[in-house]
């Protein structure tokens, strides 16, 4: 006779985790023009079998899918001993307009799961979570993990999404001859993870340039949230990099000219934040404008681009008219 | 520093705009509860005498009843599937339609029917030429050493081997008064005492620099690792494009003289419930065990597409089936006592 339940299984812990950490590093993908969507699409399809997201309206934009990687290393916490977990941390590629780069990676920390390390298959049945076997307080890890103070054995997912961002190096459509002079910048985000409240958050600009993002939030809207720290590491990396063209302009003379044609045919069709935002971060992010002002900011800066190159080329028109009259 | 909290007026209104292509499409499977593994032999052993091929078939009939009789199947009628891995993959001699002649022939004078024959080397590479072992071999995930890593190691694996854990380590120190130190292995996951295994997924015979097709084409899989792909594809786990990795063909009645024109799954009994499942079992003799041990270990890292396991999950609870979440756990063995 066959049975029509199964034996009592064994205790099932609750995988619903109390916090929520994420980084996403942002970059120049290293060729001269952006990728086509169609190739965008085979590079990024970074596990065989599984095709990319994408979209195509009003930015193009391709999603890779998600990738994981073992964790045993300590969090970082604002007071007290550091946890040690074990488990995974899931990542994936995004690139926009085929030419921004991010690697986005995030780990759902589970708080008193177990005391020790179990074997690794029961960790591989719940992927993209780590477990905490010490105690912590929730607070303590988001603000500790914020504080990012690199340290041996500390989690360090910035170096997760660089990974994968460096995972696009071998891509033969990638000539490795950008124009533009960026640098890679790096968004850090915690979420604390309560089902019952108004989601409620604020974003801090630290002196070392990285954009901190905090939020309470319930578990849904989790993908909505990673979705719009990721829009947010993209436009503050672009207001960065055109910022620093700008910059490097005003030095470099006679490259001035090559510095800003640079700039303005790689970034000045992009600003668009609110292209992917989703719905329920709307709120959020006309706040975060309001007073953070990061589109005003990117039309100032992109006037005076674009008011330099009128000027430079006037001025270079005049120099040659001068000397048919001489 | 800005804060801000949510002022969630009213509902937002339902988009005017969408797009989202997400081009995988995970296939709803029939599946049964139980796929059973009716017995294995290496190819020399099925061109040799029957009368051992017999016996074994008789041995595996008695633990077939029991598990029928022991299946999980919520609130429907249990449904049950057997099927019989040709050991094709490491040698194969073009006498097929004999082989697969006296193999029904023996099982059922036995009272085991085969439902599914599959091939070995199917699941290396597929009759349509698809790398069906890379999927498995891109989707391994090694452990974290512990207090170790801390997310920014590569997670491949380009040795060709899977362990889990540190292995043992030896080293000869100039030093005529500690000649050598040595340190024992370690299971990453260990319950006390360790048990280390290493576990050789494939042999790589292409020259370094070699392009990768070139490689692929001359990797030779150790017989675990295609072991490994068959539990993954019997359980539904092992996709391609959200489509099994390997599929099955009805018997159109005549066997092809060479193995490599075979189907890769063929049905070869019509009234067959589902070839997939929600869990299987494996009856074979017990020298086979250290392999199946290292099936484990393999399965034990194999990173699921979350898409295909919500699906499963999804449809074992409308049919109220209770399955493991760790896969390993979905797969049991028998080991029949004695010899071959």
């Amino acid at each position: 006779m066959a049975r029509p339940v199964a034996p009592s299984s064994e205790t099932t812990s609750p995988h619903q985790p109390q916090v929520v950490l994420g980084a996403v590093t942002t970059g120049l993908l290293n060729t001269s023009e952006p990728l086509p969507l169609d190739a965008a699409r085979q590079a990024l399809a970074l596990v065989p079998g599984v095709e990319a997201d994408w979209r195509q309206y009003p930015v193009e934009q391709v999603v890779s899918p998600d990738l994981y990687l073992g964790l045993d290393c300590r969090l970082a916490v604002s007071s007290g001993s550091p946890p040690r977990i074990i488990g995974t941390a899931r990542a994936r590629a995004v690139l926009t307009a085929g030419h921004f780069l991010q690697g986005s990676a995030r780990v759902d920390v589970l708080l008193g799961a177990s005391k020790r390390r179990l074997p690794w298959s029961h960790y591989m049945a719940h992927t993209g979570v780590a477990e905490a076997i010490n105690k912590a307080r929730p607070a303590d890890i988001v603000t500790g993990f914020l504080e990012d103070r690199p340290a041996k054995s500390i989690l360090d997912l910035g170096n997760t999404g660089a990974h994968v961002m460096s995972l696009l190096d071998e891509v033969p459509q990638i000539d490795r001859r950008a124009r533009l002079k960026t640098q890679t910048h790096r968004l850090l985000w915690a979420a604390l993870v309560q089902e019952d409240v108004e989601p409620d958050g604020h974003v801090e600009a630290g002196d070392d340039g990285v954009f901190r993002v905090q939020m309470s939030m319930p578990s849904e809207l989790l993908p909505d949230f990673m979705e719009m720290c990721e829009i947010l590491a993209l436009h503050h990396w672009l207001l960065a990099a055109l910022k620093n063209a700008f910059d490097r302009s005003s030095r470099t003379g006679p490259s001035a000219e090559r510095e800003l044609e640079a700039a303005l045919s790689y970034l000045g069709h992009v600003w668009n934040p609110k292209a992917h935002l989703p719905h329920a971060m709307r709120w959020f992010w006309d706040a975060l404008e309001d007073a953070a002002q990061l589109s005003w900011e990117w039309q100032t800066t992109l006037t005076r681009v674009r008011d330099k190159v009128s000027l430079l080329t006037r001025k270079a028109i005049e120099e040659t008219l001068l000397r048919e009259v001489l | 520093m800005v804060t801000y909290t949510s002022s969630q007026a009213a509902e937002p209104p339902a988009p005017v705009f969408s797009e989202h292509h997400r081009d995988m499409a995970v296939k709803q499977l029939s599946l049964s509860h139980l796929s059973v593994e009716v017995g294995h032999f290496y190819m020399e052993d099925l061109e040799g005498d029957e009368e051992p091929i017999l016996t074994q078939f008789e041995r595996v009939k008695p633990w077939l009843e029991a598990a029928k009789a022991s299946v999980i199947s919520g609130d429907s009628k249990p449904r049950v599937s057997t099927c019989f891995l040709i050991d094709d993959y490491f040698q194969s001699w073009p006498d097929a339609p004999e082989i697969m002649e006296r193999l029904l022939r023996l099982s059922m004078r036995a009272g085991v029917t085969i439902d599914y024959v599959a091939r070995e080397s199917a699941c290396a590479r597929r009759k349509d030429g698809f790398a069906v072992a890379e999927l498995l071999a891109t989707r391994l995930l090694e452990e974290p050493e512990p207090d170790h890593d801390t997310g920014g190691r590569p997670p491949t694996i380009a040795t060709g081997w899977l362990s889990n854990g540190r292995p043992a380590r030896q080293a000869t120190i100039l030093n005529a008064m500690e000649a050598h130190t040595w340190e024992a292995p370690l299971e990453y996951g260990k319950r006390n005492h360790s048990i280390y295994v290493d576990v050789e997924l494939w042999r790589d015979d292409a020259e370094p620099g070699a392009d990768r097709e070139d490689a692929l084409s001359r990797r030779q899989y150790s017989c675990p690792f295609l072991a490994a792909v068959w539990q993954l594809v019997r359980l539904g786990l092992l996709r391609k494009d959200g489509i099994p990795a390997l599929e099955v063909t009805d018997f159109d009645g005549e066997w092809k003289a060479e193995w490599s024109h075979f189907p890769d799954i063929i049905k070869v009994n019509p009234n067959a419930a589902p070839f997939y499942a929600y869990q299987s079992l494996s009856i074979m003799p017990q020298n086979f065990l250290p392999i199946e041990t290292a099936v484990r270990n393999i399965v034990d890292h194999f990173v699921f597409e979350r898409d295909v396991m919500a699906k499963l999950d999804r449809r074992a609870q409308q049919e109220n089936v209770s399955v493991p979440d760790v896969i390993s756990q979905r797969m049991s063995h028998h080991f029949l006592p004695g010899g071959k």
